[in-house]
């Protein structure tokens, strides 16, 4: 494989960082509503979208998630400029909601199928480069061999560990999913969103978290 | 023209993926049965062992936006040709053998990312002609 080869795989990349950057700053900025803190608008969501729009078109989630990623964006992008406060946080929740859920379950979509089959290929192709030596070995090359098999051990828990992550991965994005789901219809009950957001805060701050988390495992 | 699904899709990468799995046991068992790593066979099956598993993961991330008139019809040939060349390989003894119909499903991968149905349908024949030969 050439250098020339990965162009693909990081288009891939920077487009679904710039996505889930977005749906980050969402979270975000609900957070900093609900606790009537004052809402940055980072103008780096506007390069992001920017950039996410130049980007070839790769697989139909990827797009998808783009799509979501710019709805969103946009919503961000109004509540920041109009200094939206609790009472338009409810609308803001109902707008977006559509969005939020085709934008998790295509990043999920995007790491439990296309990026655990291209981890599973790497772990082939890792058989394919330990494996051949270590069954030609001969007996004086005890040695050696040992030392190899460690790198290969390393190696495929190395992979392991990428595989774990990518299913954590999938589960946190269910769960903004669900999370924002059940922000909905909190929000047609016509309840708080006060009162709202002190049941759902810590697990919007433990998701965010698992995300931070994550995006440095799948690395 | 529709461009093939992302289950489509998936599926032709799982196929060339398994196929590059057959290839590299097969590979393998060559390597304990004595040959020795620098046989040219045993070093042109690694070379098609991961030219497989690089389509696989072409075909996962769908950098190919394969577009077809008839997709459903194309995916069953190739899971049928690709099924039949795994089953081929897993029976076959010969090293030359098992190289010609990787190469043989290299070329269908080819074909497959020109979105062509009649190239798919020889590189499908390729993949036949490979095996029974």
């Amino acid at each position: 494989m050439q250098p020339e080869d990965c162009k693909p795989y990081q288009d891939v990349a920077d487009r679904l960082t710039k996505d889930q950057n977005v749906l980050i700053a969402y979270f975000d900025a609900l957070g900093a509503l609900a606790s009537n803190t004052p809402l940055s608008y980072s103008k780096t969501i506007d390069t992001s979208v920017a950039t996410i729009a130049k980007l070839p078109d790769l697989s139909k989630n990827t797009i998808v998630a783009s799509t979501a990623a710019q709805k969103i964006a946009g919503v961000l992008a109004d509540v920041a400029t109009r200094s939206y406060r609790e009472r338009k946080v409810n609308s803001i929740i109902e707008k977006t909601d559509e969005a939020v859920q085709q934008l998790t379950t295509a990043l999920k979509n995007v790491v439990t199928t296309d990026y655990m089959g291209i981890v599973s290929n790497e772990a082939d192709s890792v058989d394919a480069y330990y494996k051949s030596p270590m069954a030609a070995a001969r007996g004086s090359e005890r040695l050696a061999l040992i030392t190899v098999q460690r790198q290969y051990h390393g190696d495929t828990a190395g992979l392991e560990t990428r595989r774990a992550v990518a299913v954590a991965y999938g589960q946190v994005m269910d769960g903004l999913a669900s999370l924002h789901g059940k922000l909905k219809k909190e929000v047609e009950k016509k309840a708080s969103f006060r009162q709202i957001a002190q049941e759902i805060g810590p697990d919007i701050s433990d998701l965010k978290d698992a995300i931070s988390q994550l995006q440095a495992g799948l690395k | 023209m529709p461009k093939l699904s992302e289950d489509q899709l998936t599926s032709i990468a799982q196929q060339f993926h398994d196929l590059s799995v057959s290839i590299s046991q097969f590979r393998l068992d060559r390597i304990h049965d004595g040959a020795p790593l620098s046989d040219p066979g045993i070093v042109q099956l690694l070379g098609l062992q991961w030219s497989l598993l690089n389509t696989s993961s072409s075909f996962y991330i769908q950098a190919a936006q394969v577009t077809l008139a008839d997709g459903d019809s194309a995916v069953s040939q190739i899971t049928a040709a690709t099924n039949d060349a795994n089953a081929a390989i897993e029976k076959l003894k010969v090293i030359d053998k098992v190289i010609s119909i990787g190469s043989a499903a290299g070329a269908l991968a080819a074909a497959i990312m020109t979105g062509d149905m009649d190239q798919i349908a020889a590189g499908v024949k390729g993949v036949y002609t490979a095996v029974k030969r």
